[in-house]
C-alpha cells in the first residue's frame, strides 16, 4: 500500500514514507487523456466558510496539485450550494461539515483554508495547527493583537506552514501605484528617496477605504433563519440578538467581528507597505486617530489614522472625503517622491530601477512550501505584523485617542484600557483555544 | 407605568439635587440631556469636553443613562455612545481621576439592568476600567450565560483575583471551558486537581480547554492523562516539568510517530539539556528525522545557544547527512546570513533540491566567491536559480560578468550572461552583444534592449531592416531603448529619418507607435490610408489623439479597437458629455457582452444624471455581466453626482440594481445593497402638479404634470424630467427646442419657471413650425431671460424677459432669487399677446397693429422699418403652430405647464 503524502507530512516514520511512494510509471496505464497524478503527490484542502471569498473561483478550485475534499459552513444553504458546485465543477462529492472542528480533524485534509469572518480566524488557525494541519488563511489575519500572537506561537510550536492570503507584496498591480511593489521596493532600498519615508494611503493616491462598510445602530432583533446556526456563527463573539445585517455579506461593520473598511482593506494596503519599508519584523510605536466618536458595536468612519515607526517612518491613512487636496505623493522621503501611477521626482527612474538589484527572491508557491516545509513568504509572523498595524488602528479608534506601542513586548505603553483590547473576552467554550 | 416613571425621576432628581450642579450650573439631568443630543461627538476635543462633563458628575450621570435606556425602548444608540464614551474617557490619562465614580455608576446600572444584552454591554464597559472594587460584580456574573466570558476575562485581567477564581473553579458552576481558560492565563497551578477531575467526564466541547489549561499549569500528575487525551498539550506540559523529568519526557516524545509532536518536544529537550547534549540531539535529529523536526531543532538550538554555537556542529557533521538535511543546513545559513563558502559552493554542484538550494543560498549570503560561482552556474543546469540569485545580488558583479562574457564556457552561458547584462543595464557589454546579434543570435537580439545607447541606434536600425521576421519585435524594442533618453519629438524625427531609407518601412511603424508623440500619430495617420500596417500600428498607440481613429475602426466592426476606445475615452480628459455620448455609441456598437459591460461600467465614472439614465437601460441587458456593470454604474453615479436625478428613475434603477446585488450575493454585495437603501431613503418622491378646480371647470389641459414629456417632442437630451420639473441642460449636439405635440392658434398658456444659474436664456415660441428660429419664423418668441444678471448689462429693451422678441419690449421686472419659482401666463388671441409674470401684466400688445401689418419690409428689403429690431419676421401672422421652449443653454427649470385651447375663431 502506498502511504499517502498527507500521512507522510504529518506522521513520523522517520523517512520511511519517502520510499513507499510508488514511482509514477506504475500508474502510467491508467490515465487516458488526463495526466495522472499519484494521490501521494497530491495535497488536499478543506475550506471553512463557503459563503463569500471561499466560493470565489480562485479558492473554490480543485486540481491535480491540490484537491478540494471538504467544505464547512454554519449556513446550510451555503453548504448545500458548495456541495452542489463541487459535484458540478469537479465531479466530486465534497465532505460537508457543519462544525469546523470536524473539518480540522478530518484525516483526509492536509490544508485548512480559513475563509470565515475574522473573529474566527485566530481560533481556527490555532486549532488547525494543534491538529497538525497547514493553514491558508484569508485576511485580515486576526481581529485582535492577542489572537495573532497565539497563532504565531501555535504554528511555530507544531511546525506548520501558514500562508496569509493577501498578495500585493508579490505580483499584482498595487492599486494606485500602477505597478507591482517591486520597483518601489528597489527604489526605497537604494536610498534614493532618502529616509525616513512617509506613505499616504488615500483616495488621493489611488486607494479606497470603502467607508460604506459600516455597521448600523439600533438593530432590532429578528428571527434567525432556519438554515443558519447563529450561535455557531457567533462562536467566540459576544452574544447579540440576530439581525441579518450582522452576518454574511455585511458582518464587517461590527467591532465584534471585524473593523469595517480598515479591517477589510487595511491588510491589503498596509502589508505591502511594511514590506516596502522593511518593517516586517517590527511595529509602529505610535498610532494617532482623527475620527468621530465610534459606536461600541457598529463601526463608523474616520478622517485619518497616522502610524509612526521608531525611525520616523510614517503611514498615513486618509479616510474617504478627507483626502489631501491636490497632488500628493504616495511615498515621500527627504530626497524624492513617488506619486500615483509611479510618477516620480527621480529623473530617468526606470533606468535607475532597472540597474538596481532585484529584491531578494521569495518563496511564493504555497503548495511547494507545504511539500518542502519551507516558510511561505507571507507567513504567520509577517501576517501578524501587518495585522497588528490594522488592529492597533482599531484600538485607537475605539478609544478615540493616541496610543503608544512597544514593539518588543507588543503591548501599549501607559494605557491599560488599550491593553485590555489586545485580548478580548470570548464566549465558552471558545476561549480555550487561544 | 407612567406614574412609576415620574416617581422614579423625581427620586433621582432629589438625589442629583443633593449632589449638586456643575460649573455651568447644570444638574446631572441637564448634563445627560445635553450630552445625549450631541452624540456621537464629531471629533476628539468635543468628545473630551462632553465626556468630562459626564464623568465629573458621575455616578449620578451614569446611573441616569442606565436607567433611561430601559425607558427609551428601541433607540439606544446614543446611550451606548455616551456610556462607552465616558468609559473610554476615564480609562485614559486625562479622565482617570473620575474613573472610580464612573465605575460606581456602572455597577449600579448592572445591578438594576433588566435586559441581559444591555447588562452584558455594561459589564464589557466596566471591564475596561475595572479595579479591585469590581471583583464582586464580575464574580456575580461568572455563571451568566451571556456575560460569563466577559466576567471571567475581567477577573483574569485584574490583579489579586486568584482566590476568587479558585473559588469559582471549586464550585464548578461557571462554564468549564471559560474557567479552564482563566486558569491557563492566570497560571493557577492549584486548579490542577479540579481540572483533572473534570477532564475525563467533561463535555467534548470543554475538553480542549481543560487539556490546554493542564498543558500550561499542570504537573507530573497531569502527564499521563494528557499524553493520551491531547498529545499536543502534553508536549506543552513537558516544558513546565522539572528539568530532569522534562528532558526525559521530551526525549520520550521525540520517539512519537507524530512529527508535529516531535517538533513540539524539541525546544523542551534543548532548553533542559546541557549545551553539549542539546547539540548532540540536534545532530541526531539532522541525521535521522524528517524535515519539520529538523527545522524545529535548528530553530530551537539557535534560540538556545546562538548561531555561533550551532554553526560548527552543522559544518562538522554536514558531510555525513542526507541531501535533504544538507538542504536544511543551507537554508539555515541563508536565513541567518552566515557566509560559509566551503559548504555552499561545493553544494552548488549537487543535483536536485540540494544544488538548487545552494545556488539560492549563495545569492542570499553573497560575497565575491559565491558571486563568481553563480556566474559560472549560468552555463549549467542551475542557470535559472543562479539568474534569480544574480539579479538580486547586492554586490556589483559587472567585472565578473564582462570577464566571463569575453570567454564563455558554452553558448548557454554566453546567452545567460547577455541576458543578465541586459537586465542589469551593463552598457559596457554592448559591443559584445551587438556582435552576437549581427551573427543572428536570438538571445543577443533580445538582450540588446538593455545594453544599447543612443550611439547604437543606427546599428540597431540596420539590424532591424535586415532581420528575420521573428527577430523584429526584439529589435524594435532595442531601437526604442536606444532612443529613449531623447525627447519624443526627436525620437520621432530620428525614426522618420531612418525609415525613409528602409526598403520595408513598416518595420518602423510599431516603433513610431510606441514613441507615442503627436507627430508619430500624424505620421502614422498619413501612411494609414494606404498601408494597413501603419493603421494597425496607429490603433495600438496610447496617445488619446487617436480616439477618432479608434472610433472609426470600431464603426467598421473592429471590437479590439472598440474596447481600446472605451478605456482610452474613459481615462481621457475630455468633457463628461463627450465621454457619455462616446460610451453610448460604444454600447450600441459592441457585439460582445464583455465589451458592452466595460462601456457600461465606465459610464459609472461619469457623475451625471444622463449617464445614470443611460446606464440604467443596461440593467435589463440579456447578459448577466452587463447587468452587474450597470448595477455598479448606477450605484456609483447616484452616490457621486451633484445633479438631480428624477425620483422615479432613481428609484426604479436603484431598486433593480439592489436586486441584482442581492441575487449575486458576493462577499461585499451586502454593502452595495446597504448603500443603495440609504440613497433610496434619502431621496424624495417627485411632486406632481394638478389643475385647480377653476382650471378644470374652464377646460384646461395639463401639458406637463411632473411625470413625463409624453405631450412633447424635440430635444429630449436637453429637456429632461427631474423631480417634477422639466430641467434644461446644456444642449450638447442637439437643437435646444422642445415642442408641444399639438398645434395651437388661440390659447391661455400657464407655467412656472425658476432660474438655477445666473443668466439663464430661453424663450417661449408661439405658433412655430419645427426646427426654425421661432422669433422670426414662428409668430414670435417671448423671452425667458434672467435679465438681472450682470452679463446682460447692455440688454436692449425688446430683449428683457417677457418681450415679444424684436417687436415689443416688456415692462422690466425684477426676478426672484435663483432657485425660487415664478408663475407666467401667456394669452394669445388673434394678433394679441398678453404676458403676465407673478400676476403682473408686463406685455400687452397687438403685433399687427404695432407693425402696422408689416411683418416683412414692404419692398422685400432685409431691413424692416416697422420692427424695432429692424428684422423681417415672416412667421408673425402664422395661422397656427406649436408652442415651444427655445433653449440657449442650461439652468432653467419649468413645471406645472397647462393650456386652455381657445380654438381658431379669432
Amino acid at each position: 500500500m502506498a502511504e499517502s503524502r498527507r500521512s507522510f507530512l504529518k506522521k513520523a516514520g522517520v523517512g520511511i514514507a519517502a520510499v513507499t511512494i510508488l514511482p509514477r510509471h506504475v500508474f502510467g496505464a491508467m490515465g487516458g487523456n488526463k495526466k495522472y497524478v499519484a494521490p501521494s503527490d497530491q495535497l488536499t484542502r478543506g475550506i471553512i466558510g463557503v459563503g463569500g471569498i471561499g466560493m470565489s473561483p480562485l479558492h473554490f478550485a480543485s486540481d491535480d496539485k491540490c484537491r478540494l475534499v471538504a467544505v464547512c459552513d454554519v449556513d446550510q444553504n451555503h453548504l448545500d450550494r458548495a456541495v452542489e458546485a463541487g459535484k458540478k465543477s469537479f465531479d466530486t462529492t465534497l465532505a460537508a461539515y457543519h462544525d469546523w472542528r470536524d473539518l480540522v480533524h478530518d484525516p483526509n485534509v492536509d490544508i485548512v483554508h480559513i475563509a470565515t469572518p475574522s473573529h474566527w480566524h485566530g481560533i481556527q488557525a490555532v486549532e488547525a495547527a494543534r491538529a497538525g494541519k497547514d493553514i491558508f488563511c484569508e485576511k485580515p489575519m486576526t481581529r485582535t493583537i492577542g489572537e495573532g500572537q497565539k497563532v504565531v506561537e501555535a504554528v511555530a510550536r507544531y511546525g506548520r506552514i501558514f500562508r496569509l492570503d493577501t498578495w500585493f507584496r508579490f505580483k499584482d498591480t498595487f492599486y494606485g501605484l500602477g505597478t507591482t511593489v517591486e520597483p518601489l521596493k528597489k527604489l526605497v532600498d537604494s536610498g534614493l528617496l532618502g529616509w525616513p519615508l512617509t506613505v499616504r494611503i488615500s483616495g488621493a493616491t489611488g486607494f479606497a477605504w470603502k467607508f460604506f462598510w459600516t455597521g448600523k445602530e439600533d438593530l432590532q432583533p429578528q428571527p434567525v433563519p432556519k438554515e443558519l446556526d447563529y450561535d455557531m456563527w457567533l462562536g467566540p463573539a459576544p452574544f447579540k440578538p440576530y439581525h441579518p445585517h450582522r452576518v454574511h455579506q455585511t458582518f464587517r461593520g461590527y467591532w465584534d467581528y471585524e473593523s469595517g473598511g480598515l479591517g477589510d482593506m487595511g491588510q491589503h494596503y498596509i502589508d505591502p507597505v511594511q514590506y516596502i519599508l522593511g518593517k516586517d519584523d517590527t511595529f509602529p510605536v505610535q498610532v494617532e486617530v482623527d475620527a468621530p466618536q465610534q459606536h461600541p458595536d457598529a463601526v463608523g468612519t474616520w478622517r485619518s489614522i497616522t502610524y509612526t515607526y521608531e525611525d520616523g517612518c510614517k503611514i498615513i491613512l486618509e479616510g474617504e472625503g478627507y483626502e489631501s487636496k491636490g497632488k500628493v505623493p504616495y511615498i515621500e522621503g527627504p530626497k524624492g517622491k513617488v506619486y500615483q501611477g509611479f510618477e516620480t521626482t527621480i529623473p530617468n527612474v526606470w533606468d535607475v530601477i532597472n540597474a538596481l538589484p532585484d529584491p531578494a527572491p521569495r518563496q511564493t508557491d504555497f503548495l511547494e512550501c507545504v511539500k518542502n516545509r519551507q516558510h511561505f513568504a507571507l507567513d504567520e509572523i509577517i501576517g501578524h505584523h501587518s495585522a497588528t498595524v490594522v488592529n492597533m488602528g482599531a484600538c485607537a479608534l475605539r478609544l478615540n485617542r493616541t496610543l503608544h506601542f512597544d514593539p518588543a513586548t507588543q503591548r501599549f505603553v501607559g494605557d491599560e484600557a488599550a491593553n485590555l483590547l489586545i485580548n478580548q473576552p470570548m464566549r465558552a467554550p471558545w476561549a480555550s483555544m487561544i | 407605568m407612567k406614574k412609576i416613571f415620574s416617581l422614579l425621576i423625581s427620586v433621582l432628581l432629589l438625589a442629583t439635587a443633593a449632589y449638586g450642579q456643575d460649573a455651568r450650573g447644570r444638574v446631572p439631568e441637564t448634563i445627560v440631556n445635553d450630552v445625549l443630543v450631541a452624540m456621537p461627538a464629531p471629533d476628539a476635543s468635543r468628545f473630551a469636553a462632553d465626556m468630562k462633563d459626564l464623568a465629573a458628575s458621575a455616578p449620578t450621570t451614569v446611573e441616569l443613562l442606565c436607567k433611561r435606556v430601559a425607558n427609551d425602548g428601541t433607540k439606544i444608540a446614543r446611550y451606548q455612545y455616551a456610556l462607552s464614551g465616558v468609559v473610554a474617557y476615564v480609562s485614559g490619562a486625562s479622565g482617570s481621576n473620575h474613573r472610580a465614580r464612573v465605575a460606581e455608576g456602572l455597577r449600579q446600572g448592572i445591578a438594576t439592568a433588566k435586559d441581559p444584552t444591555f447588562r452584558h454591554f455594561l459589564l464589557q464597559q466596566l471591564r475596561l476600567i475595572a479595579s479591585q472594587e469590581d471583583i464582586a460584580t464580575f464574580q456575580a456574573y461568572a455563571e451568566d450565560p451571556e456575560a460569563a466570558g466577559t466576567a471571567i476575562s475581567a477577573l483574569v485581567d485584574l490583579p489579586g483575583t486568584e482566590a476568587v477564581l479558585m473559588e469559582l473553579v471549586n464550585e464548578g458552576k461557571a462554564p468549564k471551558a471559560q474557567l479552564a481558560a482563566a486558569v491557563a492565563r492566570k497560571g493557577l497551578k492549584e486548579a490542577e486537581p479540579a481540572l483533572l477531575a473534570w477532564g475525563p467526564v467533561a463535555a467534548a466541547e470543554d475538553k480542549p480547554a481543560i487539556c490546554h489549561a493542564l498543558g500550561r499549569i499542570g504537573s507530573e500528575a497531569s502527564a499521563s492523562w494528557l499524553m493520551t487525551e491531547s498529545p499536543a498539550d502534553y508536549a506543552v506540559l513537558l516544558g513546565n516539568l522539572p528539568g530532569d523529568r522534562a528532558l526525559k519526557a521530551a526525549q520520550g516524545l521525540l520517539k512519537s510517530d507524530r512529527a508535529d509532536l516531535r517538533c513540539a518536544a524539541v525546544p523542551v529537550v534543548v532548553a533542559n539539556a546541557p549545551a553539549k547534549a542539546g547539540l548532540k540531539t540536534l545532530a541526531d535529529i539532522m541525521k535521522n528525522d524528517v524535515r519539520p523536526v529538523r527545522n524545529a531543532a535548528l530553530q530551537a538550538a539557535t534560540d538556545a545557544y546562538g548561531t555561533q554555537a550551532v554553526a560548527p556542529v552543522l559544518t562538522k557533521k554536514y558531510a555525513s547527512w542526507s541531501d535533504d538535511a544538507k538542504t536544511d543546513v543551507l537554508n539555515w545559513l541563508g536565513t541567518h546570513g552566515i557566509r560559509c563558502d566551503q559548504v555552499v559552493i561545493p553544494a552548488m554542484a549537487a543535483d536536485g533540491e540540494l544544488g538548487q538550494t545552494a545556488v539560492k543560498v549563495a545569492g542570499q549570503v553573497g560575497g565575491p566567491l559565491c558571486g563568481k560561482a553563480l556566474v559560472a552556474c549560468l552555463g549549467t543546469n542551475k542557470a535559472v536559480p543562479a539568474m534569480a540569485a544574480l539579479k538580486s545580488y547586492r554586490e556589483d558583479l559587472s567585472q565578473e560578468v564582462l570577464a566571463a562574457l569575453a570567454a564563455p564556457k558554452n553558448d548557454a552561458q554566453r546567452e545567460n550572461l547577455m541576458y543578465l547584462a541586459s537586465a542589469k543595464h551593463m552598457t559596457a557589454a554592448a559591443p559584445t552583444v551587438i556582435e552576437q546579434a549581427s551573427k543572428g543570435s536570438a538571445a543577443a537580439i533580445r538582450a540588446l534592449r538593455g545594453v544599447v545607447t543612443e550611439s547604437d541606434a543606427d546599428v540597431v536600425s540596420t539590424l532591424l531592416v535586415h532581420a528575420e521576421d521573428a527577430q523584429v519585435p526584439a529589435l524594435q524594442e532595442a531601437l526604442l531603448a536606444a532612443l529613449h533618453t531623447q525627447r519624443p519629438d526627436d525620437q520621432t524625427a530620428k525614426v522618420k529619418n531612418l525609415l525613409t531609407s528602409a526598403p520595408d518601412r513598416s518595420r518602423f511603424y510599431p516603433v513610431l507607435a510606441r514613441i507615442g508623440s503627436d507627430e508619430s500619430v500624424n505620421t502614422l495617420r498619413a501612411f494609414s490610408a494606404k498601408e494597413p500596417a501603419a493603421k494597425s500600428a496607429l490603433l495600438t498607440m496610447k496617445n488619446p489623439a487617436i480616439l477618432p481613429d479608434l472610433l472609426a475602426a470600431a464603426r467598421e466592426g473592429d471590437e479590439r479597437s472598440l474596447e481600446r476606445y472605451i478605456w482610452m475615452l474613459s481615462d481621457s480628459h475630455n468633457e463628461p458629455d463627450f465621454k457619455r455620448l462616446g460610451l453610448a455609441e460604444a454600447i450600441k456598437l459592441a457585439k460582445s457582452p464583455a465589451i458592452r459591460a466595460v462601456a457600461v461600467d465606465k459610464l459609472g465614472n461619469i457623475p451625471q444624471m444622463k449617464a445614470f439614465l443611460l446606464a440604467g437601460k443596461s440593467l435589463d441587458d440579456r447578459n448577466a455581466d452587463v447587468r452587474m456593470a450597470a448595477a455598479s454604474a448606477v450605484k456609483r453615479i447616484a452616490s457621486k453626482t451633484t445633479e438631480e436625478i428624477n425620483y422615479d428613475d432613481l428609484k426604479a434603477n436603484l431598486e433593480k440594481a439592489s436586486k441584482l446585488f442581492r441575487t449575486r450575493g458576493w462577499a461585499d454585495d451586502g454593502y452595495a445593497v446597504d448603500e443603495i437603501n440609504k440613497m433610496l431613503l434619502e431621496a424624495k418622491p417627485s411632486p406632481r402638479s394638478v389643475l385647480t378646480e377653476e382650471e378644470k371647470a374652464q377646460g384646461f389641459e395639463m401639458l406637463f404634470d411632473g411625470t413625463d414629456l409624453s405631450k412633447w417632442h424635440g430635444d429630449m437630451e436637453g429637456y429632461t424630467v427631474v423631480n417634477g420639473t422639466i430641467s434644461v441642460s446644456a444642449n450638447y449636439g442637439a437643437t435646444g427646442n422642445l415642442y408641444t405635440n399639438k398645434e395651437y392658434r388661440n390659447f391661455i398658456y400657464r407655467f412656472e419657471f425658476c432660474f438655477m444659474e445666473e443668466g439663464v436664456n430661453n424663450g417661449v415660441g408661439i405658433r412655430t413650425p419645427e426646427n426654425v428660429d421661432a422669433a422670426y419664423h414662428g409668430m414670435c418668441e417671448l423671452q425667458i431671460l434672467d435679465h438681472d444678471a450682470p452679463m446682460y448689462a447692455d440688454l436692449r429693451p425688446y430683449q428683457v424677459h417677457g418681450s415679444i422678441y424684436g417687436i415689443v419690449p416688456a415692462k422690466r421686472i425684477k426676478h426672484k432669487p435663483l432657485g425660487e419659482w415664478s408663475t407666467e401666463e401667456i394669452i394669445v388671441e388673434g394678433d394679441h399677446i398678453t404676458v403676465k409674470v407673478n400676476g403682473e401684466v408686463i406685455t400687452d400688445a397687438d403685433v399687427r397693429k404695432v407693425t402696422e401689418g408689416h411683418n416683412v419690409a414692404p419692398d422685400g428689403a432685409k431691413v424692416n422699418p416697422y420692427t424695432i429690431d429692424g428684422h423681417n419676421h415672416p412667421g408673425m401672422f402664422n395661422y397656427k403652430g406649436h408652442i415651444s421652449f427655445c433653449g440657449h443653454g442650461a439652468g432653467l427649470k419649468i413645471r406645472n405647464v397647462r393650456i386652455l385651447d381657445l380654438g381658431y375663431k379669432k
